[in-house]
């Protein structure tokens, strides 16, 4: 599992790191993507993985800390994933406008020859 | 209706609670700007000068108590837990000198930039109030927080702001380099996320102070991880610094940007420097074990290319702003090699030194940034070509231009630029009699008593010294093709309130060099507190609840004074009073 | 567009008849094959995405779904749910904003010289270290024995004293509430730069041409007899149309049940939020912008301004009880009121938190959508002149 998980991040990652190097800001987007899906997933791994043990606590009795997976990492993401939304739909918008400004979608702004 | 409500008698702001206000005004103000018109932009000036005003107020009052009392020699922290809950759990604000100073610092800054942007630029577009006053809610955060996950939400908070600032104003140059600005940041913000992931996953804390406690007793096989982790982190901070191979987006971002925005963003990279500095004194101070100056030479490497690379560049420039862009630069360059050689031990005075110089340089950039624009704006270079292109690409339904005649021209104005510009490149380039010059003497000489004299530190002098000659040179060459041969040009119209702010910046740089003494004590109580964690740490695990403290009190009538002296926050009373008189 | 959307809408439910399945199923193999499939859709979507812009779209909506679905097996509801909702918006919004891109060539002169290929072999291996190296440290990090104290006082102190069962969302509006107070500033910042930004933006001429398919149903119009000139346009997707109109009520439920039940169980503010958003998203897409705006009046940046004070003030308000800022109020007095509401006042700190990521969200697609209106305005007083 562990070593699935990882490989997987470990794609993620390395899709998305090729892709922001990409001239296009179409791919820049994408591969931004990518890597917060990827960076996402590092976050949530670092809390250990544990199947069926979702952080929702029984309203009654004694409460046993090993019979739920590690609620802290789960928060961190959470505030990730909507960070990482906000600045992803931001920066489509600057390079919309940027496409409108200069007429291409280089990130320079011009084509290169 | 404003951020100043707070503080009306009656109000819940205590001194207790005085500690998040820098947070707070700035976010009570930015939402309450949202529900004026976008027009009623004398209301938003209003209420965004106030809150600037009161948070200069709030920061100088905490300045004050983190001098702190008499028998801990001025080295004491205040503590503000968020929600109530116990240290390393929940998050908390962490308040010492070096984040006083901080605070003080960016509230400064910010007061002339808004002024400022009040004579035209804030017509140029949406929100600008609003996103300035997140910009201080984010910077001001990111001073004070102690968790490193919070501290990521108010970089993102301060950077998603300075994306938004960055842009104001539109046109095609601004965007494409506000393009290359949000991208670079992006990835250092995964870059952070990373490294606080890690380093969760790895030693099981968030909150600094914890961090730093459990640093030495980390096992070996893990530390490699640790140091993993806190080395992408850093990485994060060190583009926000504007270390040499990190920092290409700087100038151009910096140059594109609107006068007051960029005068502002001078304070961004310190927040930078800040951190780095911060967590390198909490995790690999002299002394904490294996980990001990780990990054030291990465620092005093990078820092000195930083150095070298501005040098170049600012020979290089023709503009003045792109000029400026290059100092903002030799600025960060300096302060991170000095961060890097204090690690080695023994820079305190060195360290003392770099803190005087950052404040002095910040505020010169800062004042050059808004003086660079008033200048070229007579010379039809970037600044009015970004304006033509701006209305070119405007839109029917834009707003129309502020009407003219709010403020009147001065007569003479070419002078008065001069002589302003003249004060700030000397500020600048480290000349005497201003505070440039004794920020950097001190470095140097607290260098060559504190840490030795190999060849790294003599590089570093060389480096120190050229740059100063360069700054000098390229701008006093600028400044003759400006204000001496300035004929053929048409004086630039200027309003009293572009002028002010900068006279204001000026001025308070010439205060600090008259005030040298006290500043440079307390930059040295800084110094020596930095070089000390064990007193911020202790601070921050044995802080105590607001709950339990009440709970004692029940029981027992006479609580214990003795704790309570460590630190600053919650028992407010002994505090506020005695900080001042110990002070003189 | 609306394809995309339904592609997006109908893999959600796909996915969400699938995650019950693949709960009871617990075989590591089946978690490798869709780890397969994610794999294949990131390297797709980085094969895909110079040329092919809306298949490297799906591709990545697949890499997302994978994502979601981790989260669901591994023990994390609401990161799933938060994940698939930002999923929607995030593809809605990069579909909308397709529309402004320039047309692809087929191929670019420039690829083929040598110095881009050797750029590019750079290029890949620096992702691949990237890649190797987050994987390796995921890998020995996860293997590592977990020492965590912190978790365990967050389990056990969450319901005794943040007065909800559900533990990620009470660590998020309350013991690290300030992160999410953060988070919805940031929220906040990114719509607001987003409409100032757009409120000055010209999309470029060539995307000023009416889409091929409006083209054909005009000139379809045309060609008939009877027909007055963009009918066809009117009522293409009529019928969708008007099931979106009708599933604004039941988002609107679905939001306030997301929204209540968020301390106990998953859900919270910002899914609510969020999904009360991509409802009235749906009803952009549904009608033509001007209908709309006739019928429906919201106010984006009041609602964030609302939210933001809404949530600040809640803060402030244990001031009044002498405990710092954003000390929740459930923790003293340990009185459940009626039913099973938790009446903390982390509840009012949520509810600031929805408004603001409604306003913002809103906010943010609609300064998007009004481009199109813009356009076609423009468009048709150039027509005009042609006539003239």
């Amino acid at each position: 599992m562990e070593l699935i998980l990882s490989l997987g991040i470990g794609i993620l990652v390395a899709s998305g790191t090729w892709l922001v190097m990409r001239p296009r800001s179409f791919q820049v987007i994408v591969g931004l993507c990518l890597l917060s899906y990827g960076v996402n997933l590092f976050i949530f791994s670092m809390g250990r993985l544990r199947t069926a043990a979702a952080p929702i606590l029984p309203k009654s009795g004694e409460i046993d800390p090993t019979a739920f997976t590690d609620p802290i990492p789960q928060a961190l993401v959470l505030t990730a994933i909507v960070i990482s939304f906000a600045t992803t739909a931001l920066f489509l918008v600057v390079l919309l406008a940027s496409r409108g400004f200069t007429g291409t979608d280089h990130v320079d702004g011009k084509e290169r020859q | 209706m404003n951020g100043i409500e707070a503080l009306m008698p009656g109000g819940a702001l205590t001194p207790q609670h005085m500690m998040i206000a820098p947070i707070l005004i700035p976010l009570i103000a930015a939402a309450i700007m949202l529900f004026y018109e976008d027009r009623q932009r004398k209301a938003k000036t209003a209420i965004s000068v106030i809150a600037s005003v009161v948070m200069l107020l709030v920061a100088l009052d905490l300045l004050n108590r983190s001098k702190g009392s008499g028998p801990s020699g001025g080295n004491e922290i205040g503590l503000y837990l968020l929600g109530d809950w116990p240290t390393p759990f929940g998050i908390n604000l962490v308040l010492d000198r070096l984040s006083a100073l901080m605070l003080v610092l960016a509230s400064i800054l910010s007061i002339p930039s808004l002024i400022y942007a009040s004579a035209a630029w804030q017509g140029r577009g949406q929100h600008f109030h609003s996103l300035f006053m997140f910009m201080m809610m984010g910077v001001n955060g990111a001073f004070l927080t102690g968790d490193l996950f919070n501290l990521f939400v108010f970089f993102e908070i301060m950077l998603a702001a300075s994306y938004g600032l960055m842009l104001h104003g539109s046109g095609a140059a601004r965007v494409r380099s506000g393009m290359h600005y949000i991208a670079i940041n992006l990835m250092a913000s995964l870059f952070f996320l990373i490294g606080v992931a890690t380093i969760y996953g790895v030693v099981g804390t968030l909150n600094m102070a914890d961090l730093a406690q459990r640093m030495p007793y980390i096992a070996s096989s893990d530390r490699p991880l640790v140091h993993a982790g806190l080395a992408i982190l850093g990485l994060a901070f060190l583009v926000k610094a504007g270390m040499w191979p990190l920092c290409f987006w700087l100038p151009p971002t910096y140059q594109a940007a609107s006068a007051p925005v960029a005068a502002m963003f001078a304070i961004l990279t310190k927040v930078g420097v800040y951190i780095i500095l911060r967590l390198t004194f909490l995790t690999f101070a002299p002394g904490t074990g294996p980990s001990a100056g780990f990054g030291a030479g990465v620092l005093i490497a990078g820092g000195m290319a930083t150095l070298a690379y501005g040098t170049v560049g600012i020979l290089g420039s023709q503009a003045m702003s792109r000029m400026t862009g290059f100092s903002v630069l030799i600025s960060s360059g300096t302060l991170l090699t000095v961060v890097g050689l204090a690690m080695g031990g023994g820079g305190v005075a060195m360290l003392a030194g770099a803190l005087y110089y950052m404040i002095g340089s910040t505020i010169a950039i800062s004042g050059l940034f808004l003086l660079v624009e008033l200048v070229e704006r007579g010379q039809g270079s970037v600044a009015a070509m970004l304006a033509l292109t701006s209305d070119l690409y405007g839109g029917p339904d834009d707003d129309p231009e502020e009407p003219e005649g709010s403020g009147f021209v001065i007569p003479g104005i070419m002078t008065i630029l001069g002589v302003c510009f003249a004060a700030l490149a000397v500020l600048l380039a480290g000349m005497p009699p201003l505070s440039g010059f004794l920020g950097k003497v001190m470095i140097l000489s607290g260098m060559l008593q504190g840490t030795g004299s190999g060849p790294v530190e003599w590089g570093f002098m060389a480096l120190l010294i050229l740059s100063g000659l360069a700054t000098l040179v390229a701008l006093v060459r600028v400044g003759i093709q400006t204000f001496w041969a300035a004929a053929d040009d048409v004086a630039p119209k200027v309003k009293a309130t572009e002028i002010a702010p900068i006279a204001a910046l000026i001025l308070s740089a010439v205060l600090l060099t008259w005030q040298a003494r006290p500043a440079m004590r307390y930059m040295e109580a800084t110094a020596a507190a930095l070089h000390e964690p064990t007193v911020y740490i202790n601070g921050v695990i044995m802080a105590e609840r607001t709950v339990e403290r009440q709970e004692q009190a029940e029981t027992a009538p006479e609580p214990p004074p003795e704790p309570e002296r460590e630190r600053l926050g919650p028992p407010a009373p002994p505090m506020g009073a005695p900080a001042g008189e110990v002070q003189q | 567009m609306l394809i995309g959307l339904f592609c997006a809408t109908y893999s959600l439910w796909g996915a969400s008849r699938l995650t019950p399945a693949l709960m009871l199923d617990n075989a590591s193999v089946i978690f490798a094959l869709i780890w397969v499939v994610g794999a294949a859709c990131a390297v797709g979507a980085a094969w895909q995405a110079k040329y092919h812009r809306f298949a490297a779209l799906i591709l990545l909506g697949g890499a997302g779904l994978v994502t979601v679905v981790t989260f669901v097996w591994f023990s994390a509801p609401d990161l799933a749910v938060t994940q698939l909702l930002v999923e929607i918006v995030t593809t809605v919004l990069l579909l909308l904003g397709l529309r402004w891109l320039p047309k692809r060539r087929e191929e670019i002169s420039g690829d083929a010289l040598l110095r881009s290929r050797i750029r590019r072999r750079v290029d890949l291996v620096i992702a691949l270290c990237c890649g190797g190296g987050i994987a390796l440290i995921s890998y020995i990090v996860m293997t590592m024995a977990p020492g965590n104290l912190a978790s365990d006082w967050f389990l056990e102190h969450a319901y005794a004293e943040g007065g909800g069962t559900n533990v990620v969302n009470v660590i998020l509006v309350d013991f690290r509430g300030f992160d999410t107070f953060g988070e919805i500033a940031v929220l906040a910042i990114v719509g607001l730069t987003v409409f100032a930004l757009l409120r000055r933006f010209r999309p470029a001429m060539e995307s000023n041409e009416m889409t091929e398919q409006q083209r054909w149903q005009n000139a379809y119009d045309d060609a008939q007899d009877g027909r007055e000139r963009g009918d066809t346009v009117r009522d293409y997707l009529l019928v969708p149309g008007v099931i979106m109109q009708w599933m604004f009520p039941v988002i609107m439920v679905l939001a306030a049940q997301l929204f209540f039940r968020g301390h106990d169980l998953p859900g919270g503010g910002f899914a609510a939020g969020v999904a009360l958003a991509i409802a009235f998203l749906l009803q952009y897409l549904a009608a033509d912008v001007t209908w709309i705006e006739d019928r429906l009046r919201i106010l984006p940046v009041r609602w964030i301004g609302f939210g933001l004070l809404v949530a600040v003030g809640t803060g402030m308000g244990s001031w009044m009880f002498g405990y710092p800022f954003m000390t929740t109020y459930s923790q003293y007095v340990r009185v459940p009121l009626i039913g099973d509401v938790p009446a903390a006042s982390a509840l009012i700190f949520d509810l600031g938190v929805f408004a603001t990521v409604v306003g913002a969200v809103v906010l943010m697609l609609i300064a998007i959508a009004h481009q199109s209106l813009r356009w076609s305005r423009a468009r048709s007083a150039a027509e005009e002149k042609e006539d003239e």
